[in-house]
């Protein structure tokens, strides 16, 4: 019942948005999205890690199809919920200061993207995962479209076809597994009992990850997604790089891991080596960056290659690393994005070399600035450390050579990080006054620092929820490869 | 037989009307009548699992539903028609007639058991379509279409003759089930000019919904016809073509279907993929819509290759649920038209600002054509999707896949154009009455059917 709630209160809430007018809109999402904060919070509290799948709601919706409305949460797919709904109210707070233009259809239209991210989470039944999983699409379209700051036209078409392409190739493939089932179904356990041919299983993985390498992004997929990032207005990006981008990667560990596992053994090393070089590009750009905005959209593009790298060794240690990297890699972007979005509030540019000496004038900001950086560069005792700790370390089971290819990306994140930092906030001051943070502002921060001041100092918070998940995963897939 | 005869008595009456210069009676006659159809037409009296008069026509569950969906869509036309044809026309009551008599036709097509039967049917739909295509009578491209359609349509009759007769003179019989009889008898062995018969006939029907390599005519026809003729021929005409075809295939030729497959197969995955290519730098918006229309007959001709359990059903869910985001569409080229005055794309612009319901009504029309969940479209592709990958239609498949994604590029253009919010779009002419009901119906089946597509899905069951 909660799961339902947590899905279609901000879906049915958006649609009515869009139609209303008016600055009421901005608190009317606010309070819905703080509402499935707070159910997010309480399935956290009532969830019992070593019971599996809970919070289950099962309906026939086309039975003739063999299609049922069925979701649900376990360890690994709560922590991804508790992101989403935790987030978004941070995202929503962060934009009041904008008045975006048509507020209604603004806020509905984050609103449905929250709800529809939460419905890729929690769905357990894969044709209902498709359908949140493009829902979530449309209004990251029109957010880009409406509200973006340059060559908005052509930035969210191909945003959108990218992304399109790649989904209707898994489309095809759904409806393939679906089929292997007589009469078909898209139930999960039923898609999970499928056995397939080493050659079916290739092109299924291909298929998935045609779609998902294309939304993480990883790299040589990855060229709508700077400019993107860099166009779309502040809350849009926060939505697509701090949760949209998580569907891929949780994706991955949901359906492409237990359902082709034979072949992502078989195809681990080509796949991680593409990836980890994929990080190490994108850092190497990062580093050359001018803009701040595109700056921390490439520096996404490594974190995330290194999560997805991750998961793909498929040992524990790399996908209870990537949960942990998922959680802290959205809290540091909505971070890393807000201080671009007070930047160019502020001073109407991103523009590095035009910007410096804010410290000085905004100790709060280079406070805030600082620590998000910190927990961005994974300094021990920051959200970001034991993530990439343990990420690397199972890069490091599998080929210290990979390892050392991603351990260069890392190294080359604390460079452009503080290089950025060094360039906005130190140095000399352009052109005079900078003021610092209003409360509003702190009040964005705030849940910022003090989620990656606490994830940093109590992983086991995250790693308790998502432990006997992950084991059982891993179980099942050992299971799949031993009986092929 | 029920809806023939109402909606055949109605078009005559419509004329009257006309004669007696009863303009404003005219409509709202013709919209009781057609209702009364749509309700008779789902009347137990109305079926008959049986061929009736001497095995001409056969009302079984597919001719209803047919049926259904033809006078639903013709009424929601006809009530758009009212804005179309506000201040305009002379020949009111003729339009509206001839408008019934062609609705007429498609429902003989899709309920004939018999080759001649289906002729007829074919003629009663298509000579009123000439007509009405070039009923704009002072605008040349109007009279351009009405001349195209009427030559290349009644030449392509020919074939439908040629190839009844070749038919008929091998087989012996022009009824749909001693056709099957023979074909399933003779066990692979047909004679070529039986062969040749058969080919024939299917080139009729690739003509009449307009799949490629016999598209050539749409494009023009569909843009120099009024705005309203064209939402006709694009959902009545096409949604009659198919269930004809369909029917021809389910009730006539199903046994030799390792004949035809193959030929519809290639000429499936050749349709979708020159529509949608072909869409793709178009700006007129009728024309946008007439690749977009072939483009959408590939993915039907998807469903045709190899027929299943559930064939009957996803074609027909997809023709209703295409018609009606083409309604929509046209819905709301109306005032885009009439208050900007541009025929292309660009008279969308700047829509959202000045009207916001009609740039959300134009945004899930063309999210629906373009197939993205959770809206009535996908559904759509997704059961002829399905049902062609459960025949091994892999390959295909994945055409059809890639396909849409190109079909992205295009719809989402004309939406793109209706929220660009630098420009501002001329304040809209305030609405006529029915106008905004017809879009309500629109949305809500849109969104409805893609929630619940049970509704239609199932009705085979």
């Amino acid at each position: 019942m909660l799961t339902s709630i947590l899905l279609f209160l901000p879906i049915l809430g958006g649609l009515l948005l869009l139609l209303a007018k008016g600055s009421q809109a901005k608190w009317i999402s606010f309070a819905l999205s703080l509402v499935c904060g707070g159910i997010s919070i309480a399935m956290c509290a009532g969830f019992d890690p070593q019971l599996g799948m809970q919070f289950v709601a099962e309906l026939p919706w086309l039975p003739n199809l063999g299609i049922s409305y069925h979701v649900g949460v376990d360890g690994i797919s709560l922590v991804l919920v508790l992101l989403t709904n935790l987030l978004c109210p941070v995202i929503f707070w962060s934009t009041f200061k904008q008045n975006p233009e048509h507020p209604g259809l603004h806020y509905g239209m984050l609103l449905i993207m929250q709800g529809a991210m939460t419905g890729v989470f929690v769905s357990l039944d894969i044709f209902l995962y498709y359908i949140f999983w493009e829902l979530a699409l449309i209004p990251a379209y029109f957010l880009v479209l409406l509200y973006g700051a340059f060559e908005r036209n052509r930035i969210a078409m191909k945003f959108f076809l990218y992304t399109l392409v790649g989904s209707l190739l898994m489309l095809v493939a759904i409806i393939y597994l679906s089929q292997q089932n007589s009469p078909a179904s898209f139930d999960i356990y039923d898609i999970y009992g499928v056995r397939l041919t080493p050659n079916a299983q290739l092109l299924v993985l291909l298929a998935f990850m045609s779609a998902y390498a294309i939304k993480i992004p990883i790299f040589p997929f990855h060229t709508w997604q700077p400019d993107t990032y860099t166009s779309a207005s502040s809350g849009t990006t926060m939505m697509l790089s701090g949760i949209m981008l998580k569907m891929g990667l949780y994706s991955i560990i949901r359906w492409v891991l237990p359902i082709v596992p034979g072949a992502v053994a078989a195809n681990q090393n080509w796949m991680i080596w593409i990836i980890v070089i994929g990080v190490a590009y994108a850092s190497l750009i990062a580093v050359q960056q001018k803009d701040l905005k595109r700056l921390f959209a490439y520096a996404s593009i490594a974190h995330v290659g290194l999560i997805a790298a991750g998961i793909l060794t498929m040992t524990e240690s790399g996908l209870q690393g990537s949960l942990l990297q998922m959680l802290s890699h959205g809290i540091n972007a909505v971070g890393l994005f807000y201080v671009c979005a007070i930047l160019s509030d502020r001073k109407g540019t991103n523009d590095i070399a035009a910007l410096g000496g804010i410290r000085r004038l905004a100790p709060w900001f280079a406070t805030a600035y600082f620590v998000v950086l910190l927990g961005t560069v994974a300094l021990p005792l920051t959200n970001g450390f034991v993530g990439e700790f343990l990420l690397l370390s199972a890069l490091f089971q599998k080929s210290w050579v990979w390892s050392l290819v991603a351990g260069s990306g890392v190294i080359l994140g604390a460079v452009y990080m503080l290089k950025s930092y060094q360039g906005v906030m130190l140095g000399k001051e352009n052109n005079g006054t900078f003021a610092d943070l209003d409360n509003q502002e702190k009040g964005v921060f705030l849940p910022i620092v003090i989620a990656i001041v606490v994830f940093g100092l109590l992983p086991s918070l995250i790693t308790h929820l998502s432990g006997p998940a992950i084991e059982q995963l891993l179980q099942q897939i050992n299971q799949a490869i031993q009986a092929n | 037989m029920i809806p023939i005869i109402i909606l055949s008595v109605a078009g005559v009456l419509s004329m009257f009307i006309g004669a007696f210069k009863w303009k404003k009676a005219a409509l709202p006659v013709v919209l009781l009548t057609g209702l009364a159809a749509l309700v008779a037409n789902f009347l137990p009296e109305n079926r008959s699992e049986v061929p009736q008069y001497s095995g001409m026509i056969q009302f079984d569950g597919f001719a209803v539903n047919f049926s259904g969906v033809l006078i639903l869509v013709t009424l929601l036309i006809l009530v758009l028609s009212r804005r179309y044809y506000k201040d305009a026309a002379e020949h009111l009551g003729d339009i509206y007639a001839l408008f019934l008599f062609s609705l007429v036709g498609g429902i003989i097509m899709v309920a004939s058991n018999n080759l001649v039967m289906f002729f007829v049917g074919i003629e009663i739909l298509s000579i009123p379509l000439y007509i009405l295509a070039a009923s704009e009578r002072n605008n040349l491209l109007s009279n351009e279409a009405g001349l195209k359609y009427f030559l290349l349509g009644s030449f392509i009759t020919v074939f439908l003759l040629l190839g009844t007769v070749l038919v008929y003179g091998i087989t012996g019989s022009f009824e749909f089930d001693k056709i099957y009889a023979f074909l399933e008898q003779s066990g692979g062995s047909i004679p070529v000019l039986l062969r040749m018969g058969i080919l024939l006939i299917i080139i009729t029907f690739i003509f009449k919904i307009s799949a490629a390599p016999f598209h050539f005519w749409s494009p023009d026809v569909y843009q120099g016809s009024p705005a309203v003729i064209m939402a006709f021929m694009a959902t009545v005409a096409k949604t009659a073509a198919f269930g004809g075809f369909l029917r021809f295939i389910n009730y006539a030729i199903a046994p030799v279907s390792e004949m035809y497959a193959p030929i519809i197969a290639v000429l499936a995955g050749l349709t979708m993929t020159v529509g949608n290519l072909m869409a793709l730098n178009q700006t007129n918006l009728k024309r946008l819509l007439a690749f977009s229309s072939i483009a959408n007959a590939g993915y039907v001709l998807l469903a045709l290759v190899q027929l299943g359990d559930n064939s009957n059903s996803s074609v027909l869910y997809y023709l209703l649920v295409y018609s009606i985001a083409n309604v929509l569409t046209i819905g709301v080229y109306l005032t885009a038209k009439e208050t900007t005055g541009l025929d292309n794309i660009e008279g969308l612009r700047g829509l959202y600002k000045s009207n916001p319901p009609l740039a959300f009504c134009l945004a899930l029309a063309m999210l629906s054509l373009a197939g993205i969940p959770p809206l009535a479209g996908f559904v759509g592709k997704y059961a002829i999707f399905a049902d062609a990958m459960q025949h091994g239609q892999l390959v295909l498949v994945i055409i059809a896949a890639l396909n849409s994604a190109i079909g992205i590029f295009y719809y989402f253009r004309v939406m793109m154009m209706a929220f660009q919010t630098q420009e501002e779009f001329p304040k809209a002419i305030p609405h006529v009455v029915g106008y905004s009901a017809v879009l309500i119906v629109c949305i809500l089946a849109l969104l409805g059917l893609g929630i619940m597509p049970n509704l239609v899905l199932g009705v085979f069951k």
